[in-house]
């Protein structure tokens, strides 16, 4: 308005200032030339047509507002957004060339929200929900009164959805669930994931289980859902950070009817958990595994090793300490614990039968503690050299039974071989010269052989990356006096005399005695086995190498190293070596050591351990079979067939291992 | 005072409700917009303050050209009009469900919300060219006409709401410029007579010319309720928000409408229902009472225009301000349908904002033409200055007595007294008339 107008509105009359708001119209209308001129009457026309439509909507305003307002509220604050969790795949595993051992299969689930369901409606949709999701109308009633059973099992109160079915297959069922959403108040069918074992049995035992998450592991780890699954034993648990993504959410609108609409708004996409790379060469597992379940049902038949029915492998690649193979036998099929089906879940709970005198789910290769038996001789042998007790090339008597103090120490064979060398006495696996080594040892002050054998990670955990290691017992004199009362409590030459041979009360791991021949064969470097190498994202890229554990140089004399070496070679390969019948065609040279652990009233316990090739080993494998009866006849021979698998049949693979498919 | 002065031509009510239409806006986008986690975020309020900033200098270089200067080129203004919203719609990007958008880069322009100042530039131009024969059917229908093609074309966009502007403008400048009251009758019993066919008739025989979900829009909020989850549900969340709002509003995390993002385009479109939310009735009303202290003044412009020209200007940014509000205060209150028209310099978004302080600035120059020496003597004689053989005719004059399409030596005056409603009646012959028209 320009200045001029306004002092000319100033003379006027207060009617006509308070008609400010269309003056624009007056200033004109009051112009003695354009008094009659008609934009007059079209300025006021719509200055009180506008005038009018804001007043309509002030006034449509006025009655949302503060009219209705009341019942706008409630409705305001009944519209719930609500964030539906959506799971994050959880990572696969696979072998040391990528081949895949777990997968994720992503199935269909159906869900109930109980809070989105009226109490006196869900008896309703229940019953409904039996009749669509059941497979045909004779199974109705059952599948109806398991998902009252899954409701009733829910947590009370809480606010995660109950799952009412898993792996839904039908296409029709979904389709149909989605269609009547008003039927099926708090219905929903989601995607969802569960683990697929893709080489069954194969490594069952390190790759261990997924659970669904408990309250204690809620109050451990805040950021876990009670959607969620969780490791509950193998590389699942150890690794489970690293597999278990973090789970996203869907942004749901839930109006009072319970139907769910998308609310428009985004949510959040769920960040996949990470592979997880392993030292394990899948088909070396194999190989081991089969090896194994027939070097067991072949010993069972014979009369030495007619109780066997357990066992465990373990091969370790002396260079670094990783784990290529570890299998324990009896084995399951973890598949059953995460695949619908009656069958599955009998399986299941019979697996998971306390009372199971076979123990499928017992990993024996790091749980199962054994007399090492004579494969714990060539410790002794170090142990000796290093304390100066004797030199490999002295000879020593091997008498078919030696007295001390009183009790009649037998040889394992009748025949009295006279004085004999280190090399001999491993190779025909003497016990009489071990045992005159063990007057040495039982002299000497303190226990010295013990802590030989604690040097080379016997009777204690080796830290391996898996869950559950048990350490095993590696008897000394103040451990009988702290567990023994009376005549008991004392250490007797003949204790000494037993641990020479690894038996008595020492109690070893499998995966102890591979790493301690990894550490024969590596020339003194003990390292800590480990399963897993590295992780990467799910497409495989961003690949991380997890640390390996510590590795200890062992400082052992390599003169005292070549001739225990030398006698490990002619085990397998001279006149008289324990497992020459085994080895002693195979193209490569191997060493190793054939045991037989007494464990009264079963049969004997059969043990071989070894590495090859020979002078520069790329494995080393320890096998054990319970109640196999002979070491050479039964353990080695799974042994031997993981070398044809490592190496070929004709030893023509000389690096070992397998490559990528 | 005297830079508004300067800014718009001297009114300060209008500038000051502009500024405070601006100001309560970004008001609103700092205190009620909330991010993707609930809490409040205050990037829109920041980003429509640069915006603001970038629009007053493009009000105040509008209100600095002469406004005739514009007269001769609306051809052009009707050319870039089509043209954008063309070419939008061949390669426009696509955003909820319309194509609306040009990706520029770093930016992305909504030619649909330039096209209306240019629409208005371009029907102002026309009919100032044709001053004297607005009251023949000819022109009353070549102006509709005109608006016809960038109108069908948005609509096609689909855009029912920019070209239900595009249609008020057409008729609102018309009205303004004095057309005949039949022309308007005849024209409103044809559109009655146009709704039943495309409602009723066409689909009936098989023939659809709206999309499915436009009907539904168009015919859905009279009966909200019955389509709760689908095409009414803006218009319900809207009406809770609203509602919810009672008196004085809701606090920031009681206000779940928005909060929980119930509410559809909380900032843009339905940003009145955000502010009846958050601020009540009280809230919705002052900010309505400024529009009408707008309007107001936008009006008193009108009447104080010194030529035909810039009282077209200035009625046509009273109509373009008007039906925009009304279009979009109507949809968000559930009395008319859901459609994308944005609320004039109060919803956020640089393209609506420039748009419309451009057209203050229309009005700005509108005052300046009024406020120039001699007007007011123009205005009440019919005679321009320069025919008294002033030295003050100012340059934008002499440019405009050259160049101007369809005006003789004389310039704008002949246009002004060439209108039926300035200075007399059409029906008295005039001593000066147009060359050409």
């Amino acid at each position: 308005m320009s200045g001029s107008s306004l002092r000319s509105r100033r003379r006027r009359t207060p009617i006509q200032r308070a008609a400010r708001g269309i003056s624009g119209l007056s200033s004109v209308a009051r112009s003695p030339r354009e008094g009659v001129g008609p934009i007059a009457p079209r300025i006021a026309i719509a200055g009180v047509l506008g005038a009018c439509v804001i007043g309509i909507l002030l006034l449509r305003l006025w009655a949302l507002t503060v009219i209705g307002g009341a019942e706008y509220v409630e409705r305001a604050d009944s519209n719930v957004i609500r964030k539906l969790p959506v799971v994050a795949p959880r990572g696969s595993i696979l072998d040391r060339n990528g081949r895949p051992i777990v997968l994720n299969r992503e199935m269909r689930q159906v869900t109930i929200d109980l809070q989105d369901v009226d109490s006196d409606r869900l008896d309703q949709v229940v019953s409904d929900l039996g009749r669509v999701l059941a497979p045909n109308r004779f199974e109705v009633s059952k599948v109806t009164a398991d998902i009252r059973q899954k409701i009733k099992n829910a947590p009370p109160g809480g606010v995660e959805p109950v799952i009412v079915a898993r792996d839904v297959p039908d296409d029709v069922i979904v389709h149909y669930l989605a269609e009547h959403q008003t039927d099926f108040p708090g219905v929903d069918v989601g995607p969802a994931y569960t683990r697929s074992y893709v080489r069954h049995e194969t490594a069952a035992h390190i790759l261990g289980q997924v659970g669904s998450v408990t309250e204690e592991d809620l109050a451990a780890h805040p950021s876990l859902d009670l959607i969620d699954k969780v490791g509950r034993s193998g590389l699942e648990r150890r690794y489970d950070e690293y597999l278990r993504g973090s789970n996203g959410y869907e942004a749901v609108e839930v109006d009072a009817a319970g139907v769910r609409s998308d609310a428009g708004i985004r949510g959040l996409p769920p960040t996949p958990g990470r592979n997880l790379v392993t030292t394990v060469d899948l088909p070396l597992q194999r190989t081991a595994e089969k090896a194994l379940a027939r070097a067991i049902s072949t010993a069972a038949a014979t009369a030495d090793g007619r109780d066997a029915n357990a066992g465990a492998v373990v091969a370790i690649d002396p260079r670094n300490g990783e784990v290529l193979t570890l299998a324990s036998y009896p084995t399951y099929d973890p598949n059953v614990f995460v695949q619908p089906g009656l069958k599955n879940e009998r399986t299941a709970s019979w697996l998971n039968n306390p009372n199971n005198k076979r123990m499928p789910m017992l990993n024996r290769a790091i749980m199962g503690e054994y007399p090492a038996g004579s494969t714990f001789k060539p410790i002794t042998a170090i142990a000796a050299m290093g304390e100066k007790f004797m030199t490999p090339d002295e000879p020593i008597g091997c008498p078919p039974n030696l007295e001390i103090m009183g009790t009649d120490f037998p040889n394992n064979q009748d025949r009295n071989l006279g004085g004999i060398d280190l090399g001999t006495a491993l190779e025909v696996s003497c016990n009489t010269y071990f045992y005159k080594l063990s007057i040495f040892f039982d002299n000497a002050a303190g226990p010295v052989l013990q802590k030989w054998a604690s040097k080379f990670g016997l009777g204690q955990r080796t830290g391996i990356d898996l869950p559950g290691e048990t350490g095993g017992l590696m008897p000394t004199p103040a451990w009988r006096k702290e567990t023994y009362d009376g005549f008991d409590e004392v250490w007797k030459p003949g204790d000494s005399a037993n641990l020479s041979i690894g038996q008595g009360d020492l109690k070893i791991t499998v995966l102890q005695m591979a790493n301690a021949y990894a550490a024969i064969g590596n020339g003194g470097t003990l390292h800590t086995p480990h399963v897993a190498k590295s992780i990467q994202d799910i497409g495989g890229r961003d690949e991380v190498v997890l640390p390996p554990g510590e590795t200890k140089e062992l400082n052992l004399d390599p003169g005292d190293l070549a001739a225990v070496h030398e006698g490990l070679k002619r085990v397998n390969t001279g006149g008289n070596g324990t497992a020459t019948a085994v080895f002693g065609s195979f193209p490569i040279p191997t060493a190793g050591k054939t045991g037989t652990a007494e464990k009264f009233p079963r049969t004997d316990l059969a043990w071989y351990c070894g590495y090859a090739p020979a002078d520069n080993p790329t494995i080393a494998v320890c096998s054990v079979i319970d109640g196999g009866g002979h070491g050479g006849s039964a353990a080695a021979p799974v042994v031997l067939a993981m070398y044809q698998q490592w190496f070929g049949e004709d030893g023509g693979n000389i690096a070992g291992g397998s490559a990528a498919d | 005072m005297g830079i508004f002065k300067r800014l718009l031509g001297g009114d300060s009510t209008l500038i000051l409700a502009a500024l405070g239409i601006i100001a309560s806006s970004v008001f609103l986008l700092d205190t009620a917009i909330v991010s993707g986690d609930g809490g409040v975020q205050h990037d829109f309020a920041y980003r429509q303050v640069a915006f603001a900033i970038i629009g007053l200098g493009i009000a105040f270089g509008v209100s600095r050209v002469p406004i005739q200067t514009w007269q001769q080129y609306w051809p052009h203004a009707l050319a870039i009009a089509v043209t954008g919203v063309v070419a939008v719609r061949f390669v426009g990007t696509v955003v909820n469900g319309s194509r609306r958008w040009l990706d520029l880069g770093p930016v992305s322009l909504q030619p649909s919300e330039f096209g209306k100042v240019l629409a208005l530039i371009a029907v102002a131009g026309f009919l100032g060219s044709r001053a004297r024969e607005v009251r023949t059917p000819r022109v009353f229908w070549s102006t509709l006409g005109m608006l016809a093609i960038p109108a069908a074309v948005v609509f096609i966009q689909p855009d029912f709401g920019t070209a239900q502007v595009y249609g008020f403008l057409a008729l609102g400048m018309l009205f303004f410029a004095g057309a005949r009251w039949t022309h308007f009758a005849i024209l409103g019993g044809g559109v009655v007579a146009i709704c039943v066919i495309i409602l009723g008739v066409l689909p009936a025989v098989g023939l659809t010319v709206l999309h499915d979900y436009q009907v539904k829009r168009l015919t859905g909020f009279l009966d909200p309720e019955a389509d709760a989850q689908g095409s009414n549900y803006q218009t319900i969340q809207a009406k809770i928000a609203i509602g919810s709002g009672q008196l004085a509003g809701r606090p920031q995390d009681e206000a779940s409408q928005v909060q929980q993002g119930f509410l559809p385009e909380p900032q843009t479109d339905f940003i009145f229902a955000t502010l009846v939310e958050r601020y009540g009735f009280l809230g919705g009303a002052f900010v309505l009472g400024l529009y009408m202290l707008l309007l107001s003044r936008i009006l008193a412009a009108v009447g104080t225009a010194a030529s035909f020209y810039g009282r077209l200007i200035a009625g046509g940014v009273a109509v373009l301000f008007f039906c925009q509000v009304f279009v979009n205060v109507g949809m968000v209150v559930g009395v008319l349908p859901v459609t994308g028209v944005p609320l004039p310099m109060f919803s956020y978004g640089g393209s609506s904002l420039w748009t419309n302080m451009a057209a203050l600035g229309l009005v700005a120059a509108v005052l300046r033409e009024a406020e120039r020496p001699g007007a007011r003597y123009q205005r009440r004689t019919g005679r321009p200055v320069g025919g008294f053989g002033s030295l003050r005719a100012s340059s934008s004059e002499r440019s405009r007595a050259g160049g101007a399409r369809g005006t003789g030596s004389r310039g704008a005056s002949s246009h002004l007294t060439g209108s039926p409603l300035v200075g007399g009646t059409a029906k008295r012959p005039r001593k000066r008339r147009p060359t050409s028209s």
